[in-house]
């Protein structure tokens, strides 16, 4: 069973360092740009009642 | 002993060599989001096996249920954020639903419990910021890529890296050496139908008890009741110490 490996060594606290950097990952001045302009005191469309494609549930049966 | 908790792993191994252990994906949920109430038990069960040099095995419904979990705790957290940057422009219901997320987003935090949205929950906040748009995408999609997306993206390629994750293949040509006997959909439909379990849990289950893997790891207690009941004394069950310790 030599091609399998364990996991490597301090794998948890790397994937927390991960974590945390996903966390502080800041969006680009363009997005925040494109946010202002998007949501700047507009009045929503109206949304269709069915949405076309909703989520399937993988814990339903 | 069946079920034991993740301080027992190192005697356990400490017994004889063994192939591996499986893991479900509330473990390795836990071990990749460092908010969750088991992050710190989950790296006391890795670092036993990684000082045995004991291999973790999953399966291709492990990788998908793993991944369905971060989307869905990974939209929340973008949630948070988005309201963060966006505030000074929103208005109407779409901003009093994200306060009101924000708020249980916290308090769902600070008590340590799980803050992951249902598929509901998640829908209205789709149907909500669909109703925005500016040039070629809506308020969902940019949320999504921008927000979701680089959070998302890398996730399970960084825990197989870390935890070294090996596949079982439950393919019939694959005949995989791991495997005792091939997987068969009807005890998938039994185990659901005698524990009521997902069906996701249910094939999880269903590959291990099939598998020669002596022992599964998980943070789900339903799911390890149930594999103490099925594997019949022939496998051990690993729960965070925390589950079965009052």
């Amino acid at each position: 069973m030599s091609e399998y490996k364990a996991p490597k060594k301090g794998a948890v606290a790397r994937l927390r360092e991960l974590y945390k950097e996903k966390r502080e990952q800041k969006r680009s001045p363009e997005v925040l740009e494109e946010i202002k302009e998007m949501f700047k005191r507009k009045e929503p469309k109206p949304v269709p009642k069915k949405i076309a494609r909703g989520d399937r549930d993988l814990e339903s049966p | 002993m069946s079920l034991s908790g993740f301080s027992r792993i190192g005697q356990w191994l400490a017994q004889e060599k063994f192939i591996g252990v499986f893991a479900d994906t509330t473990i390795l949920f836990s071990a990749t989001y460092t908010p969750d109430r088991f992050n710190e038990e989950s790296e006391i069960a890795f670092t036993e096996l990684t000082r045995a040099n004991v291999p973790v095995f999953v399966s291709v419904n492990v990788r998908a249920e793993f991944l369905e979990n971060h989307r869905r705790v990974g939209i929340a957290d973008c949630l948070v954020d988005f309201l963060d940057d966006a505030q000074a422009y929103l208005d109407g219901p779409l901003l009093l639903k994200l306060q009101s997320h924000k708020k249980s987003h916290k308090q769902k935090s600070d008590e340590g419990k799980n803050t992951r949205l249902d598929v509901n929950q998640i829908k209205v906040f789709r149907s909500l910021l669909s109703g925005y748009s500016l040039g070629k995408r809506n308020g969902w999609q940019l949320l999504c890529q921008e927000y979701l997306k680089p959070q998302i993206s890398s996730e399970w390629s960084n825990v197989e890296r870390e935890l070294s994750l090996s596949f079982i293949s439950t393919r019939s040509e694959d005949r995989s050496p791991l495997l005792a006997e091939l997987p068969q959909w009807e005890r998938v439909v039994e185990l659901i139908g005698d524990y009521g379990m997902g069906s996701a849990d249910a094939m999880i289950l269903n590959i291990f008890l099939c598998s020669k893997i002596p022992a599964l790891l998980t943070a789900d207690m339903e799911l390890a009741e149930a594999a103490v009941t099925e594997a019949k004394g022939q496998k051990q069950i690993f729960v965070p110490d925390s589950l079965i310790t009052p």
